[in-house]
């Protein structure tokens, strides 16, 4: 039932695989020109979003955090998770017979699919970690990567970010029958704008609006940063983060699933 | 076996009668003797492009009138017994009530008796000879 | 001796479908027998397609159901139902080998050498993306999918739009073929020569709404045109505008025709009655037919 994303989402790794193994090759090739490897180290993941970016310096005397690999791998693989997140409204193109005529429930059928896409999003997180390291191994420098205090909160942060975003993508594209890209394209921008103004001190009602949404808003658990400041996450302990993040995932899915079933063609 | 029917399904014509007639008619000419097998429904349908329903009606009252007879299993097969006079017979009806409908279509277009039988008798000089049987085609 | 009736393959029981303040479908409550072929006919916007998708559950009826050999709709009937929809519900980014993968882990039945088969039938190269077909080679591969199965019941919405004419008489064969082997087919269609050769029941929407149905083969032998031409203009017949058995009446100049139901006696009767010069009457074909159905009462050339 749920073959047919397999084999979408097959596709979508062999690329990413062959991708992240031209990348490997050309950075082994230009690791000469690069110039010596124990100098500043910078790996940079660009999301344009108002203090939302993960960047870590090395020198040669500095130790780096794992976290740092699973924070660009959870950005990497919460674009994947944006990307299939629309996987059920491809389907309300005039596709909903072939999906629907089959031998199991729509439920199977959209949770099937969700749960590969899922999979594949997990897949993509790994493969990140494991090419970080590997680009860090090319630089002889995995001597410097240490495994500190908040790795473990980090990693499931992060996954759960994808996942958090992925069901977000599908709650609010399910019963779109046109337009999914757009919408989840632009709900990028939306979050990242609300993470902004969750920054920004907004006087009174503003404010707990802005709050108020941002509990619901994956990107602002995603924050990331070093300096030892107080951290913008919408609740105190890492515990209820992470729980909000899962919730906001398995929130997401359901409602995509009720929208979804609903459908007429 | 090769298709020996023809039918036509766009005309207003039923096709089961069209199959019936050609059947019967087969029959009484000896196309097909007695004992000879039929095509199986199935393989009729699809000979012909149609409904393999419409065969297996055309083929019930074929043997409600004792033209055919089938077996479960062993296919139809031409009555052995007096087949060919039942079809005769029933092609007979057909062609007494197509000439009685050509006559009754004459008579209302305003032809007088004498005027029908001059023209029966033509088209009988036309086609049967002599002494009753029918004619070799003229190429006219 | 009891005669055991069969549940219909398909019965639709009183289906009503609105959008908004149209009505696409209204109230139509027809049953397909099990091992028919059975045509649905009617012009564009019939209720065709949309009677199609209320019964297989792609649309939410207004009111009405659909049951399956006395069932209602469940997934497991998919096991042995097959639906080919007038747009081929198939996904571009995907090739012909793809969709045949899909299916075959999909479905039990699948059967691979027959989907092969059907390929070769059409001609059709697996390898491309379904974008790049044309839309024949698309209802082609909808219907290798839809057939491949051996479904008992197949639900195919105009089976045959962008084939070339060898090609629609492959699906005529696949059709016939199939219910020589038992299975129901129930198809729409604009071609009424279709429906004439590979169908034996038939029902005419017409705005929604059923105006006509039956055996292919009663319908041709009970529906009569008693044509008649008279002297002055052809008189008008009360009686016939009130008569059931009468679907229409044309009248041009001297000539009238009546398309009747049944034996037409009192029609001929009365015709008969207002000394016309000749009168015949003719066969309908089901063109004659559909037409006459969908048609107005009274029309004048």
């Amino acid at each position: 039932m749920y073959y047919k994303e397999w084999l979408r989402v097959r596709r979508g790794l062999i690329i990413f695989v062959i991708t992240l193994a031209v990348l490997l090759t050309l950075h082994v090739l230009l690791l000469p020109i690069m110039g010596p490897s124990n100098n500043h180290l910078v790996i940079g993941a660009g999301v344009q979003s108002a203090g939302h970016a993960a960047r870590a310096q090395a020198s040669a005397t500095d130790l780096f955090p794992l976290s740092v690999f699973f924070a660009i791998a959870g950005v990497v693989a919460a674009i994947y998770a944006g990307i299939y997140g629309g996987s059920l409204s491809e389907e309300n193109d005039g596709h909903l017979a072939l999906a629907w005529t089959k031998l199991v429930s729509r439920t199977r059928y959209a949770l099937g699919t969700m749960s590969v896409d899922l999979a594949f999003v997990a897949c993509i997180f790994v493969l990140t970690v494991l090419f970080a390291a590997a680009i860090t191994a090319q630089h002889g420098a995995l001597r410097f990567l240490t495994i500190d205090r908040d790795a473990w909160f980090n990693l499931a942060r992060f996954v759960l970010l994808a996942a958090a975003w992925f069901g977000v993508s599908q709650a609010l594209t399910a019963s779109l029958k046109e337009r999914s890209g757009t919408v989840r394209g632009v709900s990028v921008a939306i979050a990242a704008i609300f993470l902004g103004l969750g920054a920004a001190n907004l006087p009174a009602h503003w404010g707990a609006l802005v709050k108020f949404v941002n509990y619901f808003n994956p990107l602002a658990y995603a924050t990331y940063s070093d300096v030892q400041t107080q951290p913008l996450y919408p609740f105190a302990t890492w515990g209820l983060n992470l729980a909000a993040l899962a919730a906001i995932a398995a929130l997401g899915v359901t409602l995509a699933l009720v929208q979804w079933r609903r459908l007429e063609t | 076996m090769p298709a020996i029917f023809t039918v036509d399904p766009h005309t207003g014509v039923p096709i089961y009668l069209q199959l019936i007639e050609q059947v019967k008619r087969s029959v009484a000419l000896g196309v097909l003797a007695p004992g000879e097998r039929l095509p199986t429904v199935k393989q009729l349908a699809t000979d012909l492009t149609i409904n393999p329903n419409t065969v297996a009606r055309a083929y019930r009252d074929l043997e409600r009138d004792g033209v055919i007879e089938t077996s479960v299993g062993r296919g139809s097969f031409v009555s052995q017994n007096g087949a060919g006079d039942r079809a005769a017979a029933a092609l007979a009806d057909v062609a007494s009530s197509t000439v009685d409908a050509a006559v009754r279509e004459a008579k209302s277009m305003g032809l007088k008796r004498g005027q029908v039988r001059e023209i029966f008798s033509k088209a009988l000089e036309r086609w049967y000879s002599p002494d009753g049987d029918a004619k070799e085609h003229n190429r006219s | 001796m009891t005669i055991q009736l069969e549940a219909p393959a398909i019965d639709i029981r009183s289906l009503t479908k609105s959008y908004g303040t149209t009505v696409a479908v209204n109230n139509l409550s027809v049953a397909i027998p099990k091992g028919s072929i059975f045509g649905l006919l009617g012009t564009n916007g019939a209720g065709k397609t949309t009677t199609f998708k209320c019964i297989l559950g792609l649309a939410q009826p207004t009111s009405g159901q659909a049951m399956f050999g006395g069932y209602p709709l469940r997934p497991e009937l998919f096991e042995s139902m097959s639906y080919m929809p007038e747009q081929p519900a198939l996904y571009d980014c995907f090739t012909g080998r793809d969709h045949i993968d899909i299916s075959r882990h999909s479905f039990a039945k699948f059967d691979t050498a027959r989907a092969q088969s059907l390929v070769d039938l059409f001609g059709l190269d697996l390898r491309k993306k379904v974008r790049a077909l044309s839309k024949g080679q698309k209802s082609a591969l909808a219907l290798t999918l839809a057939f491949a199965t051996r479904p008992e019941i197949l639900v195919l919405d105009e089976p045959s739009s962008g084939l070339d004419p060898v090609h629609q008489r492959n699906v005529l064969d696949l059709m016939i073929d199939a219910a020589a082997g038992g299975a129901t087919v129930l198809f729409s269609s604009h071609q009424i020569g279709q429906v004439e050769r590979a169908a034996d029941h038939v029902a005419i929407l017409h705005r929604g709404s059923l105006v006509l149905q039956g055996l292919v083969e009663d319908l041709k032998a009970e529906e009569k045109i008693v044509e008649a031409t008279f002297d002055g203009d052809a008189p008008r017949f009360g009686e016939l505008d009130t008569n059931p058995n009468v679907r229409r009446v044309m009248r041009q100049g001297r000539l009238i025709r009546a398309y009747v139901t049944g034996t037409g006696d009192g029609v001929v009767a009365a015709i008969t009655a207002a000394s016309p010069t000749s009168m015949r009457i003719l066969d309908q074909n089901l063109e004659d037919i559909f037409l006459a159905a969908v048609g107005g009462k009274q029309d004048v050339l």
